[in-house]
């Protein structure tokens, strides 16, 4: 019988380009995820709306008898604004632990002496939000563009509305891309995933109640932009082409959230770190 | 992987400094092959001086080579060829081992059929093989030791930084581990460097050293060489007094020391022997009774070097 060699051995097979190498940590960040039931449980629940507005969409377009609903930019701006209620729970579900573990477990040496940047490991963090978050957004928003351009028997949706297509991968990259990149930023600056994840809660609450005191207080929605969420809201409004709910101009909303995510990954930049210096 | 003609490590005046406090102050060496042992007191600055080989640290003056890189602009081509087992205990959370070595494989750029098969081999070969799917948490503080060997192993590495790795192990333990550096370091033509305070542990594992002390290079060389350049110490008992001896004997530049129950022991500059020990004791009609060289250790090496920098 032949007997297995355990000693140490070489090894000479060939190597992946370095480029994707950031792909490896957001591949094994999904396997990490998709191994735990509670998290696959919140995926499919936030496949619910996407079901239910199809088979409006379907009874609208197809039977025609649901007169009160209107297949038009606001019907998918409502279902992304309506997603965001499964993203915040998806984002501190999958993104609080994502640099604090690592922080915690001392893994950024482990991570940051093979041939990995900084930027490789944090584009690799930041894309396991983004595909998680993209995906009760951005890829059922589309479908569902698709679904009404598909039960039409005519070219006429498409015609009028084309454009939508691009204001749902706007509107769904930004609401991705800022929920994203502050929860990797409040993930970076502790070592505990709970307390990202509180502080992840705390600050978006934190805002909502703020600019909600504000208004009633001075009586005015111009202050609206002092919450996150609202400011999300705002720029949504703008790009779907509605009427404005909130008094205070656009630019303010674009710049605040402009800053949230480049702060964020600034913020997660400099904390990324295989070596900390104690003085 | 292919094995690198140039020196393994090759520093010019290499200088560190975090804010205004110098860490390393003009480290010149160079290695050509084998062990290396990085030995310094706590706080010398060996392990501010392995993260700047890694490139963690950008030198603020002087150049160093790893494997014929420059440490400052080819860190990640220093990081394909080197594997580094960290001091303190690190693992990625939520992994069991072989899914954290065949993970380290890919990100230092293995495929992931070939890094999960090479996870297999390298967990059998430090001796966790029965444990490989236990979850990382669970595994004791010798068995951490060992993944975070595994893990620097997985891609094959030409150079392994291994920075104090028999800390926290059990005698038994140290002596496995031990087993497999002067393994991968004698007979797989893998360069080592290790980073320990404990010196018996270089000495069993090492053919060469680098001695620093408050950021300074103090010593380096060859283990066999640093130990003739303190000279040879002899253990001697006299019969008569001794004070001419000693006096004769500090004028050659030997030192001199009490020991327990009138023993002297002497250490002899280099180019003296025994012979100037006999010629001394004639000349001040003194009589040996005893006279016994010492074996000289890395640690008399350590505390020479230290003591006199």
């Amino acid at each position: 019988m032949p007997i297995h060699d355990l000693s140490y051995r070489h090894w000479s097979g060939e190597w992946t380009s370095h480029p994707y190498r950031w792909w490896v940590i957001t591949r094994q960040g999904i396997r990490l995820l998709a191994a735990k039931k509670w998290f696959l449980g919140l995926m499919i629940l936030s496949a619910l709306p996407f079901v239910v507005r199809s088979v409006i969409l379907y009874l609208v377009t197809v039977v025609g008898n649901l007169p009160m609903v209107r297949v038009n930019a606001k019907f998918f701006l409502d279902f992304l604004n309506q997603q965001t209620s499964f993203v915040l729970p998806i984002a501190v579900f999958a993104g609080s632990g994502l640099i604090a573990s690592d922080l915690r477990a001392n893994a950024l040496q482990i991570y940051l002496s093979k041939p990995i940047t900084r930027r490789d490991y944090l584009l690799g963090k930041l894309f396991v939000l983004v595909i998680c978050l993209g995906l009760p957004t951005l890829v059922p928003a589309l479908l569902l563009f698709l679904l009404a351009v598909l039960f039409r028997s005519d070219l006429e949706f498409l015609r009028l509305n084309y454009w939508v297509a691009g204001s749902i991968v706007a509107y769904a990259l930004l609401i991705v891309l800022t929920y994203s990149l502050l929860m990797l930023a409040l993930s970076s600056l502790t070592r505990s995933a709970r307390f990202a994840a509180m502080n992840f809660i705390g600050l978006l609450l934190f805002s909502n109640i703020l600019a909600g005191i504000l208004g009633v207080m001075l009586r005015t929605r111009q202050l609206a932009w002092v919450s996150i969420g609202n400011n999300l809201t705002a720029v949504g409004d703008m790009l779907f082409s509605l009427d404005p709910r909130y008094g205070s101009p656009p630019w303010i909303s674009w710049g605040i959230l402009g800053a949230l995510i480049a702060g964020g990954a600034w913020l997660a930049h400099r904390r990324v770190k295989a070596f900390e210096v104690v003085r | 992987m292919s094995q690198s003609r140039a020196p393994v490590i090759e520093l010019e005046n290499l200088t560190v400094r975090f804010g205004s406090q110098t860490i390393l102050d003009g480290v010149a060496t160079r290695f050509d092959q084998g062990a290396i042992g990085l030995l310094g007191p706590n706080g010398a600055g060996k392990t501010t001086l392995l993260k700047t080989l890694l490139g963690f640290v950008a030198p603020a003056a002087g150049s160093g080579r790893v494997l014929g890189f420059d440490i400052a602009r080819d860190s990640l081509a220093i990081r394909q060829r080197i594997g580094y087992m960290p001091e303190n205990e690190c693992h990625i959370p939520g992994m069991n081992a072989v899914t954290f070595v065949a993970y380290a494989g890919q990100l230092a750029g293995m495929k992931p059929k070939d890094a999960m098969q090479r996870a297999h081999e390298i967990l059998y070969y430090v001796g966790l093989g029965e444990a490989r799917y236990r979850n990382l948490e669970t595994y004791s503080t010798g068995m951490k030791q060992r993944i975070k060997l595994a893990q620097a192993l997985v891609h094959d590495p030409e150079l392994v930084f291994l920075d104090e790795p028999t800390n926290g192990l059990d005698p038994k333990g140290r002596l496995e581990m031990l087993g497999l550096i002067r393994d991968i370091s004698g007979s797989k033509g893998i360069h080592v460097v290790l980073s320990s305070h404990l010196l018996p542990d270089v000495e069993w594992v090492c053919t060469a050293a680098l001695v620093i002390h408050r950021g300074r290079s103090v010593a380096s060389g060859r283990i066999e060489e640093l130990k003739r350049g303190i000279g040879a110490v002899y253990e001697c008992r006299l019969k008569g007094d001794s004070r001419g001896f000693r006096d004769e004997l500090a004028m050659l530049g030997c030192r001199c020391d009490d020991g327990e129950d009138g023993v002297l022991r002497i250490r002899l500059v280099e180019g003296l022997g025994s012979q100037s020990l006999v010629r001394a004791a004639r000349d001040h009609k003194v009589q040996i009774r005893h006279l016994v060289p010492l074996r000289q250790s890395l640690e008399d090496v350590f505390l020479e070097v230290i003591g006199g920098a």
